[in-house]
């Protein structure tokens, strides 16, 4: 009884935050705020078959590393929270503005990263590999 | 028979693709783009078929409906490096008649494009929010 009160079926998909994920954790509160943390564990529990009209895909763990790990590196500017989103093929997208007020987009997704900057209207794409250039180069 | 570019066609847009503050690009970008046809059905109708098939409480919530003219979107194609020529195709679903894609590929360039240039209904209102 006791047991059962501990795992609910209702909530044994529930993704847990165990000891060794937590720098990570503080990384995405800090620079992307409550209401962004709260979006992507939305996304992560929520989203994880799956969904929409299309039947998209369910938000890949991959996409998730490479996001983790992305605002783990990154700088964010000050005056306004990055935004994150869910794509329809399960990659998270994460947009926000540089100093000079132009949008910087990522999309992380399962076999790869998309970037685009405003201010150049540059578009690319590199692999997971690419990530600490990518860095240096959308948050510097 | 491709959507005429006098008319309007609108996109569900929920929680997944706005946050409150931002619009997601990724709302247009890549290919089979689904849109409806507000010739078809009018914004009132489309509410209530969006709420009806598109959001699923509690994950995914209808916030918006983007509108914007065919002839518009069409413009907006051509002013792109390199041009792209973008049409909208009917699809009817069993859902909604009035659905239809855009076939071609949307780069997030374009994209970033169109989302300035969409007529932003939220509910309740059937006048454009911006």
């Amino acid at each position: 009884m006791v047991e059962e009160l501990r795992e609910p079926m209702a909530t044994a998909s529930v993704q847990r935050v165990s000891v060794d994920d937590l720098p990570v954790e503080e990384a995405l509160l800090s620079k992307l705020g409550a209401r962004g943390w709260g979006r992507v564990h939305h996304f992560r529990n929520l989203y994880n078959r799956p969904w929409g009209e299309k039947g998209n895909a369910p938000v890949s763990p991959r996409a998730f590393e490479a996001l983790s790990l992305f605002i783990t590196a990154a700088t964010f500017p000050e005056k306004k929270l990055p935004s994150v989103f869910l794509t329809d093929n399960g990659g998270l997208e994460l947009v926000w503005e540089d100093a000079a007020g132009k949008s910087r987009q990522v999309e992380f997704k399962s076999d790869g990263i998309e970037y685009y900057l405003a201010a150049t209207e540059e578009e690319g794409s590199c692999d997971l590999d690419g990530l600490p250039d990518l860095v240096r180069k959308l948050t510097t | 028979m491709p959507v005429d570019p006098s008319e309007n066609i609108v996109r569900a847009i929920c929680s997944d693709k706005w946050d409150g503050e931002r619009l997601s690009p990724s709302l247009f970008v890549g290919e089979r783009t689904s849109v409806s046809r507000l010739a078809l059905f009018s914004l009132e109708d489309h509410w209530d078929l969006f709420r009806g098939n598109v959001q699923k409480p509690p994950e995914r919530i209808l916030e918006m409906i983007g509108e914007i003219n065919v002839g518009r979107l069409q413009t907006l194609g051509q002013e792109q490096q390199p041009p792209v020529t973008l049409t909208v195709e009917p699809d009817p679903m069993d859902w909604n008649h009035a659905h239809a894609e855009i076939p071609q590929k949307i780069t997030r360039g374009l994209a970033n494009k169109i989302l300035p240039a969409l007529h932003l209904h939220r509910p309740h209102s059937s006048q454009p929010a911006s």
